[in-house]
C-alpha cells in the first residue's frame, strides 16, 4: 500500500466526482435534452477480485456512468454523455490506470 | 442568524437542490439507464449533503457520530444500488433510448420481445 | 429562529413535492426496473425529509432514524432489483 498515491488518487477522484455531479446536472435542467448516451464494452486491465470490485464500485459511484452488465474480464458501462464510444473508453481506461497505480499494482493474478 | 446556522443552511440548500435535480431528471430523462444514472448519484451525493448540513446544524457527540456512519454507509451503498438497478433493467430487456451509441461488440438489446417499452424503439 | 424555520419549511414542501415525483414514475413505469429506482428515490427523499424534521422539531431521536433507514432503503433496493432480474430470466 503507497498511502500518498492513495491520497492523490483520492483527491483526483473526488474532484472528478464533484465535475460530472455538476455536468449531469446541467444536463438534466438544460431545456432541450442534448444529452448523447453511450454504452460501451470495456475490457478490464484489473485481475484480482478486489481491484475489480473497486474499479466497479469507482465507475458506478460516479455519476453519469453506470455498469450494466458484467461477466470474466469484461464490464458494459451506459454513460449518459459522451463524444463518442471510444471517449468514454478512454476515460474509463484513465480511471483504471490511476487505480491501479494508487493500489501500487503487485501482479498477483487471481 | 449566526455563522453556524448559515453554514448549515448552505448545505442543506444544496442537497436539497440536487435532490430536486435528481427528481427533474427522473421525469425527464428518455430510459431506465439514464434515469438510474441521474437519480440514484445526484439523489445520494444530494442525501450526504443534507446530513452533513443536519451535522452543523444540530452539533452533539451522539449526532455527529450517527449522521458520519450514515453518510459512510450512504457512499458505501450507492454504487451498489446503481448496479444492481442496472443489471436489473439489462436482464430485464429494457430499451434503450433511441441514438444511443455504442462501441463495437456492445449490444442492445434491440429484439427483447416488448416487456415494457417505452413506444420509442 | 423564526427565519431558520422558514428555511426549513420550504426544504420540506420541496422534498414532499420530490416524493409526488417518485410516487408518479413508481406507478407509470413503464419498466419495472423504473419503479425500483422510484422506490430508491422515495427512500432517499424521506430520509431527508426526516433529517430535516430532526432539526425542525429539535428531536435529536428522528437522527436513529435516518441510520437505520439508509440500511433498509439499500437492502429494499437491492432486493427488488434482484427479484426484476430473476422474474425476466
Amino acid at each position: 500500500m503507497r498511502p500518498l498515491a492513495l491520497a492523490a488518487f483520492a483527491a483526483w477522484y473526488l474532484r472528478q466526482f464533484l465535475v460530472a455531479n455538476v455536468v449531469v446536472a446541467g444536463h438534466v435542467l438544460r431545456p432541450r435534452l442534448a444529452h448523447r448516451p453511450v454504452v460501451v464494452r470495456y475490457e478490464l486491465r484489473s485481475r484480482t477480485d478486489g481491484e475489480v470490485a473497486s474499479f466497479i464500485a469507482l465507475v458506478s459511484l460516479t455519476p453519469g456512468t453506470l455498469v450494466v452488465d458484467r461477466s470474466t474480464g469484461v464490464v458494459t458501462v451506459h454513460a449518459v454523455h459522451a463524444r463518442d464510444s471510444a471517449q468514454e473508453l478512454a476515460d474509463l481506461r484513465e480511471l483504471e490506470e490511476r487505480m491501479l497505480a494508487a493500489f501500487g499494482r503487485t501482479g498477483r493474478t487471481s | 442568524m449566526t455563522l453556524q446556522t448559515v453554514a448549515g443552511d448552505v448545505l442543506l440548500g444544496l442537497g436539497v437542490l440536487l435532490v430536486v435535480v435528481a427528481a427533474v431528471g427522473l421525469v425527464r430523462m428518455p430510459d431506465v439507464y439514464n434515469r438510474t444514472n441521474a437519480v440514484a448519484k445526484a439523489g445520494g451525493l444530494g442525501l450526504v449533503l443534507v446530513l452533513l448540513g443536519v451535522v452543523v446544524l444540530s452539533p452533539g457527540p451522539t449526532a455527529v457520530v450517527v449522521l458520519l456512519l450514515a453518510v459512510a454507509l450512504q457512499l458505501f451503498t450507492v454504487p451498489i444500488a446503481g448496479l444492481e438497478i442496472g443489471q436489473a433493467a439489462r436482464v430485464s430487456g429494457a430499451p434503450f433510448a433511441p441514438g444511443t451509441g455504442t462501441s463495437p461488440g456492445a449490444d442492445l438489446p434491440d429484439g427483447e420481445p416488448g416487456r415494457g417499452h417505452d413506444g420509442d424503439r | 429562529m423564526i427565519a431558520q424555520d422558514v428555511v426549513l419549511d420550504t426544504a420540506l414542501v420541496l422534498l414532499a413535492l420530490c416524493l409526488v415525483v417518485a410516487a408518479v414514475r413508481a406507478v407509470v413505469g413503464p419498466t419495472d426496473a423504473d419503479r425500483v429506482l422510484a422506490v430508491d428515490f422515495g427512500f432517499l427523499v424521506t430520509l431527508c425529509a426526516v433529517a430535516l424534521l430532526a432539526v425542525r422539531l429539535r428531536t435529536p431521536a428522528l437522527l436513529d432514524l435516518v441510520l437505520v433507514g439508509t440500511l433498509v432503503g439499500f437492502l429494499a433496493t437491492v432486493a427488488l432489483a434482484r427479484l426484476v432480474a430473476r422474474r425476466s430470466r
